[in-house]
């Protein structure tokens, strides 16, 4: 497969991450501006375990998921009293205070001779656990898509489960949740963790493909395509924010002939989208429609068979 | 249980960063040609140890923009070797003016990864 294409089938897999991160919070009513920021902990600390201590990736990947998932509990803890917009911009200056104190943060140690660890503005270099180990983009695309794969049957069981319900009522309406007897509070605390740990998958994966991450590759532009991707895919289920990732990266790549521009027209077209279709092309009701259409064939069939 | 923890005692120290070899010292000058984002650029290839010029390596230079994140997929270029030893040439369009961070993979006689960020102004 071309270089090329398996860069753009990475970023497609590795942002699913993070949108569907951005996704389950929207799932539970929550806008979040300031996924970037679990992304950016998952990114470093991940990088940081690997290139300063030498851990595998593997045994890397779940510790910065359970670091970036408590910071994001622990986020989502703080702001329980907020909602709505509210809650956004307080997310969203969550994500750049990270930022900020990645900008500000220096400590390295010496590997093989060099000072190895997060410098500043400088970022994070010398991630090489997969430039060492020789594994080339191609493998990092199994390694992504396996791990999405695993994200996406979880996701499937989660919402044919009673969690996902729950998550969906409090979503729909909190106070309805509450009078129901749901715990509202500890499963927005636990919604926030998980999307936290999700998003930091995406983060680990994007520090060993690019072996440097900056501080600034977790700004605001990362937190607002991520929530789009949710918006833009549909929130009827966890295929949408992957089709949201993959309009817009596709699309992205599509109209490379307007260069700097294509940001632009992005915004407008989403924006276009989002007033015909608020809740994104797949739906609750596209979905429900759909899955109600397929239960309907494989009635008719089973009644088929039967009668003959 | 126990196999648990050693398995992952295993897998955590098996796959440690590689021992000492000599690195890639990487300098980047880029000049925009007459068409706006086309840029020539000479690369200077040396060991960072033994600060000899490297000679016959495969060179690859990715540029990617650390506030987009992924959004600029521009396809990586060879640098083709110059007239002096280390020295490398690769031109490379990009998409718009800022801060690019260019990944630059060598292979061949020294086997490295280098990422540098250079600012490209009009």
């Amino acid at each position: 497969m071309d270089d090329h294409v398996i860069t753009v089938l990475n970023n497609i897999g590795g942002f699913s991450f993070i949108a569907l991160s951005a996704y389950l919070l929207l799932l539970s009513g929550e806008i979040s501006f300031g996924q970037q920021a679990f992304y950016g902990i998952g990114a470093y600390a991940s990088g940081m375990m690997t290139a300063m201590f030498g851990l595998s990736f593997w045994l890397a990947l779940p510790l910065a998921m359970i670091v970036s998932g408590l910071a994001a509990a622990a986020v989502g803890g703080l702001t329980l009293r907020l909602r709505g917009l509210y809650f956004a911009i307080a997310t969203l200056a969550f994500a750049e205070t990270v930022r900020l104190i990645l900008v500000a943060t220096t400590w390295q140690v010496e590997v093989d001779g060099e000072p190895v660890g997060p410098n500043g503005s400088e970022g994070l270099g010398n991630i090489r656990w997969g430039f060492d180990n020789e594994y080339e983009p191609v493998d990092f695309l199994w390694m992504i898509y396996g791990t999405l794969g695993i994200v996406l049957l979880l996701f499937f069981l989660m919402e044919r489960s009673r969690l996902g319900s729950i998550i969906r009522t409090i979503g729909a309406d909190r106070l309805l949740a509450e009078t129901q007897g749901i715990a509202v509070t500890r499963y927005k605390i636990l919604v926030a963790g998980l999307a936290g740990a999700l998003a930091a998958i995406g983060g680990a994966f994007y520090a060993h493909i690019q072996t440097t991450v900056y501080p600034e590759n977790f700004d605001v532009m990362l937190g607002v395509h991520s929530l789009a991707y949710g918006l833009i895919g549909g929130l009827g289920t966890a295929v949408g924010p992957i089709l949201g990732v993959l309009l817009d990266v596709g699309f992205l790549e599509a109209v490379e002939w307007i260069q700097g521009y294509r940001m632009i027209v992005f915004g407008g077209l989403v924006a276009v989208l989002l007033i015909f279709m608020p809740r994104g092309i797949l739906d609750e009701r596209r979905i429900h429609r759909l899955r109600t259409a397929l239960r309907g064939r494989r009635q008719a069939r089973t009644h088929g068979a039967a009668g003959a | 249980m126990r196999t648990v923890i050693a398995g992952m005692a295993v897998i955590a120290l098996s796959t440690g960063p590689a021992l000492a070899k000599d690195r890639a010292a990487v300098k980047i000058e880029c000049k925009e040609t007459e068409t706006s984002l086309v840029y020539d650029c000479a690369l200077h290839l040396s060991g960072k140890k033994s600060g000899k010029p490297v000679e016959g390596a495969k060179v690859a230079v990715k540029p990617d923009m650390p506030t987009m994140p992924g959004a600029h997929n521009i396809r990586a270029v060879e640098a083709k070797p110059a007239d002096k030893p280390g020295a490398y040439g690769f031109k490379m369009k990009l998409d718009m003016y800022g801060i690019w961070a260019l990944k630059v993979t060598v292979t061949g006689p020294l086997r490295d990864i280098v990422v540098q960020k250079i600012e490209f102004r009009k």
